[in-house]
């Protein structure tokens, strides 16, 4: 008899098996949960709705119960041969069927965890083929191919409950079935490539987003799939143990590639901006040195704001605060546990930036509160990698169960539960699922959709506290979060920052944010309207400011001499950047006397160690760049020597053209380029105008002392007018001048302004770079200057207006254009 | 529909021999080149059901030049209607609710027509109109894409010492923007490489740079197919040097041969996808920019950055025509690479 509805078998006893439950029909056979009742045990019975006349089945059936020391492949219990199973009085059914193992009530088949996971990562895909591969290896060993291996014929079983801990496991069933009950037969690679190609493009897409998998993979696996049942004899992989070997090492090939990185430079000037140093080499810890004064007070706990020119070195003080960068260098990674904290960095154009450049992102609550998110899973991602590199470099562990339970804190927020799989390390699987939430995040953002567990304006700080109970390496630290480059300037919107401030802006004793910006590039707002207060929510710091006004210049001068020769070390040259540059004598005691001076001002020059030292403080990636260049012009003409300095008239002809091309460089720094040149090329030549016209005076060493004017003091309070506040904003942020003042500086109003104008500039106007003496200006007057600096050049001041009526200003303004 | 990476179309003179299409598409410029397919395939008797002139928002006054010509052949060529459309270059910027105007028109049009065939003149389009009209074309149910190119010569060699302030007002650049089908896909915690497409005038280039300051960057020549013009290869190489540092490198790839530009820029591609972020800024030729299309429609990942500028400079436009060429892409129903 033929049966429609196999429920009705529901409770019939089949010889020793009581049937309980249909668990799930297939095209050749129905599988029942059941109970053997003569050991009581549970087990999986598949009644055979096809049954081969020869019997063959079932010696296929116990071979698979042969199958030694491999846990993955269910084994047969029992065989059930004819039996005639009274349905009622009038009919009989016959039964043929083989019992399983029971695996679990909570098993389910690859097809349908799938279903339900959406988010499967390659470490997943890789575990399941590992598995797989020793699965179909065991039963070949035994003679035995599957012969239908699919989605439906894998069983994923979670972990029992009471196993905080735990993951899923697999196991393989129905092995040899197919080629006797359904007379075809599918070989179990091909069956295997099939899996992995439909796992690998599982992976591609992710809650309706096309992510594009794991960039560590993203050659590897295609490769590995292309090659399974390859017919080329080379290239071909055709057996479970070649292609599990090929599994490992992709595998060993996605860890991460540590290895240490000898302190080598191809030249010395090689890496001038902080941001081009590889960070996966111990350079950034060498190339650091942390003998000024305010690195330490920077490095203690609380919100630190720390503004300067670029290249002032404020990246450089954030990405040595790192915890990543201190585990690249050997010396560091001994010092750590003695650092009362631990530094995770994002640098904002990288991560909060070029992913949404060139879009128009608006500012909505809701774009903000998705910004937010993304900005806590980098952290997290940030966090969770360094702690896979710590672990890698200092050969440490951590518990799993701590590890189980930052996972299921941070698994909350993702938008498919990430699952453990496996044996794939706890955290290594977590950076994996973080990488594949952020990318998802993003192209939320970029399509304006909302994400369903947001993080939110509290989650740092729980992170920070499950850190610090969970794994030991944070216990009695700090946890400093180093945001680079935070600024509006490098595209992070105010509107952006004020949503990351209600982050920043909470009191707590656990974690505090060091950003390094520009002036005016960072709000003191948060999104609530609540404004930051400079010593109570933060603390601040200008380097520029702190260069210029060192009173030590023998400090920031060791400080120049051991960067510079730490390079030349690096790079196998045995100069000395002092000995090498030299003690320039100015020709009339000092830079303002000598060129004010007009019987010497053409025999000076801009050199020596000291003069570039001062014509670049606070500015170390353009001292960099300075040298390189006398460097590269000194060994084209030949004139290198380890014990002579380069001639200082070289010197002074590569610093006078560098002068001109930074100058130059400010019109492009941004839409207002333009006017800010004009700024700095007027000021240039007013300072030189005040320099060669005004009136010695003597000093009461009765020497002479010429005007040196790199300074304007805008006495008075003002809001800026709004057509020039951008002008104004920029002056400062670009660093074409430096303010003097201890505030931090962010609004369009202003009292008491001390700017200093960059030294750089000074050489391409052949005027003093010490700032003596201030041009001392009105608000208005001011302005005026930042709106119409041509005009202000011959009406700005007194002694602008009483030139006018002379040559002067004329000889000098047609000279300098065209010297320009 | 896609096309076939494996078999992209060789790039051939101007032929007259399918001599119909369902649309003509032209971009309206200030260059002599802009009408000078157009005309040769009116005297040929092409003729073509509908046409679409595109006309910037930038250059208005001088793109004034050419318009009564090609009006006039668009006329004799179109058998039933011709569209007048406005490029606007400051419109790039949309948001995904904010659809682009040009692009919803041209949109309408090929769902209203029911378009095969089409024939596009991209002599006189910058390089965003390049990349959106022919990527549009490629994502549409077409069957025959014809892609014409005028090639000029005779430019002005522009020298960085030669510019002037002003050039950075008028000529550099406005907004950086990227087109909805290329953003990428950027995953947190590797490295950006940005590629840059030299062109000949580094204005653009500057200002990017300076924008970015990025931390690895790539830069590609455009190597002339012809010795002759070798000479502009050494001074753009004279020019990049200085921006680009001991760790930066510059590649020559062919300016002209657009596939083989493609397979280089793709192994450059397939050596840093692992390891970085990637971005593309197309500021070369327009052969190169179509290799760049291609990059980009092959890799999804890699992300777009178009420069827009203030206006483009019509003194550094080419003076005379050279050649007009063809490339016919037939497209398949399934990618194949």
């Amino acid at each position: 008899m033929e049966i429609d509805d196999w429920e009705i078998l529901v409770g019939k006893v089949v010889k020793d098996y009581k049937l309980e439950k249909v668990l799930k029909e297939g095209s050749y056979g129905v599988t029942f949960k059941a109970t053997d009742l003569t050991t009581r045990r549970k087990v999986a019975f598949k009644l055979l709705k096809i049954v081969p006349s020869d019997g063959s089945w079932i010696e296929e059936a116990w071979k698979a119960g042969q199958v030694e020391n491999c846990d993955l492949v269910v084994k047969p219990v029992g065989i059930i041969k004819n039996f005639e199973l009274k349905l009622d009085d009038n009919n009989i059914y016959i039964v043929n069927g083989i019992g399983w193992d029971y695996i679990n009530d909570n098993a389910k088949t690859l097809n349908e965890f799938l279903y339900e996971n959406s988010n499967i990562t390659v470490d997943m895909i890789l575990e399941i083929l590992e598995q797989l591969c020793i699965s179909i290896k065991a039963m070949h060993d035994c003679g035995i191919e599957h012969g239908d291996l699919h989605e439906g014929n894998i069983m994923i079983i979670p972990p029992p409950y009471y196993l905080k801990s735990g993951r899923n496991t697999l196991k393989v069933i129905d092995f040899g079935l197919a080629s006797d009950v359904k007379g075809k037969y599918n070989s179990d690679i091909l069956s295997l490539k099939k899996i992995i190609q439909r796992l690998w493009k599982l992976s591609m897409n992710y809650e309706g987003e096309y992510i594009m998998g794991d960039k560590k993979f993203i050659n590897t696996l295609p490769q590995l799939i292309a090659r399974i049942n390859d017919s080329h004899p080379e290239r071909g992989l055709h057996d479970p143990v070649q292609i599990l070997h090929k599994i490992y090492e992709l595998k060993n090939r996605s860890l991460i590639d540590f290895s240490k990185r000898e302190i080598k430079l191809d030249d010395p000037f090689e890496y001038t901006s902080v941001e081009e140093i590889p960070e996966d080499s111990d350079l950034l810890s060498y190339l650091f040195t942390e003998n000024l004064p305010w690195f330490d007070e920077i490095k203690t706990f609380g919100n630190y704001i720390i503004s300067g020119i670029r290249g002032c070195g404020k990246s450089m003080i954030l990405k040595n605060m790192r915890l990543k960068t201190k585990l690249m260098s050997e010396i560091e990674r001994q010092k750590i546990d003695n650092y009362d904290y631990i530094g995770f960095y994002i640098h904002s154009i990288h991560d909060l930036n070029i992913p949404f450049e060139g879009l128009v992102i608006d500012d909505s609550i809701i774009n903000m509160d998705m910004m937010l998110h993304y900005f806590n899973l980098l952290y997290t991602l940030e966090i969770i990698d360094s702690l896979i590199l710590y672990v890698k470099v200092m050969n440490k562990k951590f518990l799993d169960k701590s590890k189980r339970c930052i996972y299921d804190f941070i698994n909350e927020f993702f938008e498919e539960k990430g699952v453990l799989f496996g044996n794939v390390d706890i955290f290594v699987n977590l950076k994996t699922l973080l990488e594949r939430e952020t990318k998802l995040i993003i192209e939320y953002i970029k399509n304006n959709r909302l994400s369903k567990n947001l993080t939110g304006v509290s989650y740092l700080l729980k992170f920070c506290d499950i850190l610090i109970r969970n794994i030991p390496l944070f216990t009695n630290k700090k946890i400093y979060f180093l945001l680079d480059d935070f600024s509006d300037a490098r595209g992070i919107r105010i509107e952006i920052q004020k949503s990351f401030n209600r982050v920043i802006g909470i009191r707590n004793n656990k974690y505090c944010f060091k950003i390094s910006t520009e002036r005016f590039a960072y709000t003191l707002q948060d999104s609530q309207n609540n404004l930051f207060q400079q010593d109570r929510e933060f603390k601040y710091y200008d380097l520029s400011r702190e260069y210029v006004k060192h009173k030590k210049l023998s400090d920031e001068l060791k400080f120049v001499k051991t960067i510079i020769n730490k390079r030349f070390k690096a790079s196998g040259l045995n100069y000395d950047i002092e000995k090498l540059l030299g003690n320039y004598k100015f020709p009339d005691g000092n830079i303002g006397r000598s060129l004010g001076n007009p019987d010497t001002n053409k025999k000076t020059l801009y050199a020596g160690f000291k003069t570039i030292c001062q014509l670049c403080s606070g500015d170390i990636s353009t001292l960099l760049e300075l040298i390189r260049a006398i460097f590269i012009e000194a060994k084209n003409k030949k004139t290198l020597n380890v014990d002579k300095n380069i001639p200082f008239k070289l010197q002074n002809d590569v610093i006078i053209e560098f002068s001109r091309n930074r100058l130059s460089y400010i019109k492009e720094e941004s839409k207002y380029g333009y006017q800010l040149y004009n700024i700095a090329t007027t000021f240039g030549m007013i300072s030189k105008l005040y320099l060669d016209t005004v009136p010695p005076k003597k000093d009461k060493n009765k020497k002479l002392r010429y005007d040196e004017r790199i300074r304007i003091y805008v006495k008075g309070t003002k809001t800026i007018k709004e057509e020039i506040i951008p002008i104004y904003k920029n002056l400062l942020k670009y660093g074409i001048f430096t303010e003097e003042g201890k505030k931090y500086l962010w609004e369009d109003k202003f009292h008491d302004l001390n700017l200093v104008y960059r030294r750089i500039y000074t050489p391409a106007f052949k005027i003093s770079y010490r700032s003596k003496q201030s041009l001392i200006l009105s608000p208005e007057q001011f302005e005026e200057l930042l709106q119409y600096p041509q005009t202000f050049l011959k009406n700005g001041t007194k002694l602008l207006r009483s030139v006018m009526h002379g040559k002067t200003l004329d000889y000098y303004y047609k000279n300098l254009k065209e010297e320009l | 529909m896609s096309i076939s990476f494996k078999k992209l179309p060789k790039i051939e003179s101007l032929s007259f021999s399918n001599n119909y299409d369902d649309i003509f598409i032209s971009m309206l410029g200030f260059e002599k080149r802009t009408k000078a397919a157009i005309e040769k395939l009116d005297k040929n008797n092409y003729k073509c059901k509908n046409s679409i002139l595109l006309k910037y928002n930038k250059n208005i006054e001088e793109n004034k030049k050419y318009y009564d010509d090609i009006k006039k052949c668009l006329e004799n060529i179109t058998l039933k209607n011709t569209y007048e459309i406005i490029y606007d270059l400051d419109n790039l910027n949309f948001s995904i609710n904010n659809k682009f105007i040009y692009q919803d028109k041209i949109i309408k049009l090929f769902n209203k027509y029911n378009i095969k065939n089409v024939s596009i003149d991209i002599s006189s389009c910058n390089t965003s109109s390049i990349i959106q009209l022919i990527d549009n074309l490629f994502r549409s149910d077409l069957r025959k894409l014809r892609i014409i190119y005028t090639t000029g010569k005779e430019y002005p060699i522009p020298k960085k010492s030669e510019f002037k302030l002003n050039d950075y007002k008028l000529y550099g650049v406005k907004y950086v923007r990227t087109l909805k089908n290329f953003t990428g896909i950027y995953t947190p915690g590797y490295s950006p490489l940005y590629i840059f497409i030299l062109g000949i005038d580094p204005i653009r280039t500057i200002s990017v740079l300076r924008k970015y300051r990025p931390t690895k960057k790539i830069g590609i020549l455009g190597k002339p197919d012809n010795d002759d013009l070798m000479w502009r290869l050494e001074i753009q190489l004279k020019m990049y040097n200085e921006l680009f540092n001991s760790h930066d490198e510059i590649y020559k790839f062919p300016s002209f041969n657009y596939k083989s530009a493609f397979l280089e820029m793709e192994k450059l591609y397939l050596k840093y996808r692992e390891h970085n972020n990637i971005t593309i800024i197309p500021l070369g030729n327009k052969m190169q920019t179509l290799a760049v299309l291609l990059l980009l429609e092959k890799y999804r990942d890699i992300k777009l950055l178009l420069t827009i500028p203030y206006e483009y400079n019509s003194k550094k436009s080419a003076k005379k025509i050279d050649k007009i060429y063809e490339i016919n892409f037939k497209m398949t129903t399934k990618t194949t690479d």
